[in-house]
């Protein structure tokens, strides 16, 4: 009976996991209805997309900070650099249209002042590495691109 | 040559100490930024996070509202330093199934609070705790089993108390094994794009800055090479697809190919690429999995249970 009821729970829980990860684009309410408050739950359920369909060019936020004792520091945020980073980088990838540049730049300027609290002025600027291609590598050698695609200047 | 006989189901434990060590690398690299990452004062507010709060879910955010918590620092400290506590717990896996709860809890209501932050570390971290949760990780190379034995010595061990059920066991492996399947086979199928049938698309993923290490200079000019980058695109693109397949073959050659194949992929992402935390959690899910492929005993996972020596033990 144990058994029973522990074949029919996991069958239950794969089920979910396979519906979540994204293999198929379902439109169904009530399967969102399950599958979301599920997952939450029991972290079966979320998608298995990774690099896909293709692995893209890096998002990477540029703020540029004038303190109050009138140095400008540069930051580059979403380059990976600890863990912090790393999640910030998740957040920068979500967006990904021009109104959200928007407000991502605020949420950066938003970080920012938190981290510098006598900060005054900041430039934000958003854009993306553009990798060389393999025979232009081959050649010189030349590094990822930075192309801007927003900017904003915020203030404290 | 003298071999070590493993205990029946050590891919449990393998699971748990796996999951366990995760979670404590995990509070040793967040710990510093807390305030940052996971607070309404951070880098994700309320006016985020609020819209994305899944129906029937509880939350890090709610949890401080909730409880009209004001030192948030504080609370966030004192929240990690539980889980850690927690962590190692269920590393020597003393009150295994208590400390999973309280792992797995900790980190729903920061996964749920702040998934704008999560990446596929956080998801896989989450599914393999539910799974140390609701398996019997607490019998095999653990503080519980031993504590047990001694308990009972001399009595024979049976039901919960006693070694796991051969054909439960079978079920838990199974339904990692499919799990894990089910992964590779989307992140597979769905590469789909022009960087990937082109097999350009390794090199694409070394040039990010985020990608960045020691090793990237040496990994750019070998991908440079002629051939190099299309095979390595390719040839994860394969594993990927066909490790669902192949892993159920009943040929244990073929089948420790394969699972040597997702490790080296594996190794390969937290070495060259930077990405630890999401390669050692995707080592653990393998190995949990399919850890029994290098068993002397070939297509361990498909042998009827007495094949792999469960059985009730008398202690004496």
């Amino acid at each position: 009976m144990k058994l029973k009821l522990l074949k029919l729970l996991f069958s239950f829980h794969l089920l979910i996991v396979f519906l979540g990860s994204n293999l198929f684009e379902y439109k169904s309410k009530f399967l969102d209805n399950i599958i979301l408050p599920y997952a939450a739950w029991t972290g079966g359920g979320f998608g298995y997309s990774f690099f896909s369909p293709n692995v893209g060019n890096q998002t990477v936020v540029k703020a540029y900070t004038l303190h109050s004792d009138k140095t400008l520091r540069q930051d580059a945020l979403g380059a990976g650099t600890d863990m912090l980073d790393n999640r910030f980088g998740s957040v920068i990838q979500t967006f990904r249209n021009q109104k959200a540049y928007e407000l991502m730049a605020r949420t950066v300027a938003a970080y920012v002042f938190a981290k510098y609290p006598d900060a005054g002025v900041t430039h934000i600027s958003v854009g993306e590495y553009q990798s060389p291609g393999i025979s232009e590598y081959r050649k010189n050698k030349p590094k990822a691109r930075f192309r801007e695609i927003y900017n904003g200047t915020y203030t404290n | 040559m003298k071999t070590i006989k493993l205990q029946p189901g050590f891919q449990l434990a393998i699971l748990r100490i796996g999951v366990a060590i995760t979670i404590l690398c995990k509070v040793a690299v967040e710990f510093a930024d807390l305030d940052m990452l996971f607070s309404q004062h951070g880098i994700i507010q309320n006016v985020l996070s609020r819209p994305m709060q899944i129906r029937f879910s509880l939350s890090l955010p709610w949890l401080v509202e909730t409880l009209h918590i004001s030192n948030e620092h504080l609370f966030l400290r004192g929240l990690y330093i539980v889980f850690a506590c927690a962590g190692f717990m269920l590393l020597i896996g003393y009150r295994s199934r208590f400390s999973a709860f309280i792992c797995l809890f900790i980190h729903m209501l920061i996964f749920n609070g702040y998934n704008l932050l999560a990446f596929g570390f956080d998801g896989f971290l989450f599914s393999l705790l539910f799974y140390t949760l609701v398996f019997p990780v607490g019998k095999v190379y653990a503080a519980d089993a031993l504590l047990e034995r001694h308990k009972r010595s001399g009595t024979e061990l049976t039901g919960s108390t006693g070694p796991i059920d051969p054909r439960e066991l079978r079920l838990y492996l199974l339904v990692l094994q499919v799990h894990l399947c089910i992964v590779y086979f989307v992140a597979g199928i769905s590469k789909n794009g022009a960087e990937w049938t082109s097999g350009t698309a390794v090199w694409s993923a070394l040039n990010q800055p985020q990608f960045y290490t020691p090793l990237t200079p040496f990994f750019k000019d070998l991908m440079s090479l002629s051939g190099v980058t299309a095979a390595f695109t390719w040839g994860t693109l394969f594993v990927e697809c066909l490790f669902p397949l192949f892993i159920f073959i009943r040929y244990a050659q073929l089948n420790r190919l394969m699972l040597i194949s997702v490790l080296l992929m594996h190794c390969f992402i937290g070495a060259v690429m930077g990405l630890q935390l999401f390669a050692w959690i995707m080592i653990v899910f393998d190995l949990s999995a399919f850890a029994g492929v290098f068993s002397s005993k070939p297509s361990f996972q498909q042998l009827p249970a007495p094949a792999i020596g469960v059985r009730k033990i008398k202690v004496v």
